[in-house]
Formats: structure tokens, sequence, C-alpha cells
């Protein structure tokens, strides 16, 4: 009986190690192949319609537990353009925006530990070229968090603007152009 | 073949080494959801739109919890709060077969009301489940000290195979980052990863460029972590021979005496302190160094302790002699 159960949990564990490597194929693929020689490319390319397949009998089970993929793209790219988060808020005479937080300045720091935390910066921090589905309900409830605090405010916008990493280390350069941007006035977000 | 695969699975260690991957799992998460806590983040993070960005709840397939109590900032919070109770008594190992599985719970179901969550979010649902289902509770543990108050004896082994999972899991990490990156950045001739990354507004922990003058240490850096992901597969190479005394030849010898398994340990232990010194990413390097006792051997960790008990003893100053007064 105890043979019979070491058999079944290990075979259990060899298929548990096989799911998690084909999960683990890279969704990237077409980036990653893109300099390869064309026969292995193409054949690259079917991976992921292969990976779809093998893993769907499975899907409940990883869904469950909310397990999305054993593929780990971690720091992929670094340097090039950037951004970095401005949070600005606007008076009722509505001639200037008034800075609350901009990200790595020591001057403006509005509510900047909670912005920063992990679970926050990760809503607003652009990755590459798409923000997360969670920025326009995570900047509402900021305006809502900005209008209770300091009744003057009537308008808030968030935006991100695009900085370039300068080479060998020397920070970042600022463009001026802006993207992301959300503007809200105080009668569309108090309930 | 697979009676040797099935006795590889079924082999039993001291309870240690997982013990110590619970604790600091349990106590880096919990802190983690603590400072949510403190910042006053939960609404903003968990609320459903338009009062926060917890968006989960408002997709089509929605978490058990919002099904069970409907979408709300309340029931944002309340997962929240589960997570943070059972967070703390996996780590106390409080009735650990059971708390375990709802930490298991709550953190599905946090990252069913908030999906943007980051990797070490991922990494925890996936080993998560492996610890409840270890014997990681049964020492150093309040479920162990109850044991022992009942007059029962501790628990001597446990399956080592979550151990085991959670090593090639780490291994896993490691590679499939590794052969992902960008080589234009983290490959030659400029290996300027981790100079980038400590100029982005939104992670450096410094003032960007204020490491300009360590430019060629931080490409060697680069390399080193290139190097450290790329060889991650080679660690469990490098323990089979340091289990196998007489195997492996001249490699086998130079590996052992040169200690290459430790080396590569180290790397990425100083690789997770350089990341968590030098960046604002939160829980990521403290959640995978949590981790990294599952690579120590529950006989290697007793001894490591050992060996700081005797030093620490040593280092107590001897009191002088006190005088009467005269």
């Amino acid at each position: 009986m105890r043979a019979d159960w070491r058999t079944v949990r290990s075979l259990a564990i060899a298929l548990v190690l096989a799911l998690g490597f084909v999960a683990g194929w890279p969704r990237r693929i077409e980036k990653l192949v893109r300099h390869w020689p064309e026969p292995l490319a193409a054949l690259a390319l079917k991976l992921p319609a292969l990976q779809a397949t093998l893993l769907a009998p499975f899907r409940p089970v990883a869904d469950a537990l909310g397990i999305a993929s054993e593929d780990w793209p971690l720091f992929t790219g670094t340097g090039g353009t950037r951004y970095r988060m401005w949070l600005e808020a606007q008076g009722k005479s509505g001639r200037t925006w008034k800075l609350l937080y901009r990200a790595h300045d020591p001057e403006h720091r509005y509510f900047a530990g909670g912005l920063e935390y992990r679970r926050v910066l990760n809503i607003w921090n652009p990755h590459h070229s798409y923000i997360s589905d969670a920025y326009p309900g995570f900047a509402r409830g900021l305006a809502r968090r900005i209008f209770r605090e300091d009744r003057r405010f009537v308008r808030m916008r968030v935006r991100m603007e695009e900085v370039v990493i300068l080479a060998k280390g020397r920070g970042f350069r600022p463009t001026g152009r802006f993207v992301y941007e959300i503007e809200l006035r105080r009668d569309e977000v108090e309930p | 073949m697979i009676e040797r695969w099935a006795r590889f699975w079924d082999q039993r260690e001291a309870p240690y080494s997982l013990a110590l991957v619970r604790i600091l799992v349990g106590v880096s998460l919990f802190l983690d959801l603590l400072q949510a806590g403190l910042l006053d983040v939960i609404p903003l993070v968990m609320a459903p739109p338009p009062a926060g960005g917890g968006y989960g709840q408002t997709l089509d397939t929605v978490p058990l919890v919002v099904r069970w109590f409907g979408a709300s900032a309340s029931t944002g919070a309340g997962v929240w709060a589960l997570a943070l109770v059972s967070c703390a008594l996996f780590a106390a190992g409080v009735a650990y077969r059971v708390t375990s599985w709802v930490l298991v719970f709550a953190m599905v179901e946090l990252c069913g009301c908030q999906p943007v969550g980051d990797s070490i979010d991922s990494l925890l649902r996936i080993l998560l489940p492996v610890l409840a289902a270890s014997g990681a509770g049964t020492a150093w543990s309040v479920d162990a000290w109850l044991r022992r108050r009942r007059g029962k004896p501790g628990v001597d082994s446990v399956p080592a195979w979550p151990r085991y999972l959670i090593v090639v899991q780490l291994l896993w990490i490691y590679l499939s980052a590794g052969h992902q990156r960008d080589v234009r950045m983290w490959g030659p001739p400029e290996f300027a990863a981790l100079a980038n990354v400590l100029g982005d507004p939104h992670f450096a922990r410094f003032e960007p460029g204020s490491f300009a003058g360590l430019y060629p240490l931080l490409q060697v850096g680069t390399l080193v972590t290139m190097a450290f992901e790329l060889t991650a597969p080679l660690y469990l190479f490098w323990l089979w021979l340091e289990l196998h005394p007489g195997r492996g030849g001249r490699l086998g010898d130079a590996v052992r005496r040169f200690k290459l398994r430790w080396i590569w340990l180290a790397i990425g232990a100083s690789l997770h302190a350089g990341i968590a010194l030098g960046m604002k990413i939160g829980l990521f390097p403290f959640g995978i160094l949590a981790l990294y006792p599952a690579f120590v051997r529950p006989p290697e960790l007793l001894a490591a302790l050992e060996w700081v008990r005797v030093r620490a003893r040593r280092s107590v100053p001897l009191r002088a002699p006190v005088r009467p007064a005269e």
C-alpha cells in the first residue's frame, strides 16, 4: 500500500514538473526568435498553440490556485524610454497646477509612502508600452483622497512624463512629453 | 526507473530548513501586508472602481469572496485582513495544517480582487500550497511547542520533496529570467542594465546618476547577474558532487574544494541584497531570500546555527567581578 502511494505521489510530482516546464515557455517568444534562422523560428512560433493545448486540461486547477504561468520575464529590458509620475491638483481659480507628488522629487512627496508601496506602484508604473487596467480606478480613488483632504482643490490630474535613461549610469533626462494622462473634477468623483 | 524516481521523492529529513522558510516567508509577507494597512492604501488597491483600483471585483470571472459578499471596498479589505491574520498564524505555526491553507485561499482571493500584483505574488501563490502540504509547521512553531507540552515527542523527520520543489522552482525562475533578458542592455559590450535600473525614477532608491562613478563596477554586476542566472541549473550538479565526494574526477574535486555551490548561493544572496538596497520594489528581494533556506540541507542548517550559537557565546564579554563597597 505504502509503495503504491509513493509511486502515485512521485508520478504526480513528475506531472507537476512537466506542466511547470511547459507553462514556462516564454510568452514573448515572437520577440525572442526575431533573429533566429527561419525554420527554427517557425518551429518555435508553434509553441504557444501547443502550450495552450497541453495546459488546457489543467487550467481549472491552475485558476483555482491563481497560477498564471511559469514564465518569469523579470527586468528583461532596462534603459531607453522610461516614465516619471506627476500628480497635480488645481484650485477654483483654474490658473495653475500645484505639483503634489513627482517620482524622485524630494520637494513634492504627497502620499509618497502609499504611492510607492509596491502594490500601488505596480498599478501606475507603465510596463513597456501599456499601463495596468487598474490605473483608471486608481486615479479616481486617488482623486477622492485628494479632494477629501483639501477642500480647495477642484481638479486633479495624474500623468507620466517620458524620460530617457542616460548612458553610463548618469541618471535620466526629462523630455517634457506626457502620456497616460487622467484628469478628474471634484464633481466627477465625489459620491 | 520508476522505483528509483519514487524512492528519490520519498526521502525524509529533519524539518528545520522548511520551518525556517515558513518563518521567513510568513514574516516578510506579513510585514508587506501590514505595510499596506499602515500606509492606508487598502481602499486604493482593493476597492472596486470607482472607489479604487481593485478592478478584479468587476471582471466576468469574479473571485469567490465577491460571489459570497458582493463587490465592495469592505470585501477587498476583508480579504486583506484574512491574509494578514492567516499569515501571522502561518509564520508562528499555529494550527498549521489549517492556517496555511487559509493563507493559500486568501492569497488567491487577494489576486482575484487585485490582479495587478508582481512576480513575488505569483511565486508565493505557487509555493504556498507546497509549503502548506509540507511538514514546515512541525518545528520552531507554536504547534511544536504545544506538542511538547502535551508530552508528545517532537517530529524528527518530514518529507523532503517540498523543499526539493522549492529549490527547483527558484532555479527555474533564475533560468527563465536569464534567458529572456534583452542582450542590448544585459549583454556585451555595454552590460548597462544595472546602471539603467539605478537611473529609473520609479525604482531607484538613491538619486539617479549618483552611481555614475561606479559604472564599471555596475557593468561587472550586470555580467555576474547574467552568469548567476544562466548557470542556475548547474546548482544541482554542484550539489550532487558535494553529496558524492568520490565522484566527478578533477572537476568534482575542484567544485568541492572551491565550494562552488556556496559561492553560487552567496552571489544570489548578494544580488537580492543589492536589489533591496538599491531599488524600491518592496517584497520581491526579501520574499526570494526568505526561500533561500530551502537550498540549505537541514544538517548544514543546524551546523550553521550551532556555529553562530558558539560564536555568540564567545563574544559575550566576561563581567568584571563585583567588588564589595568599601
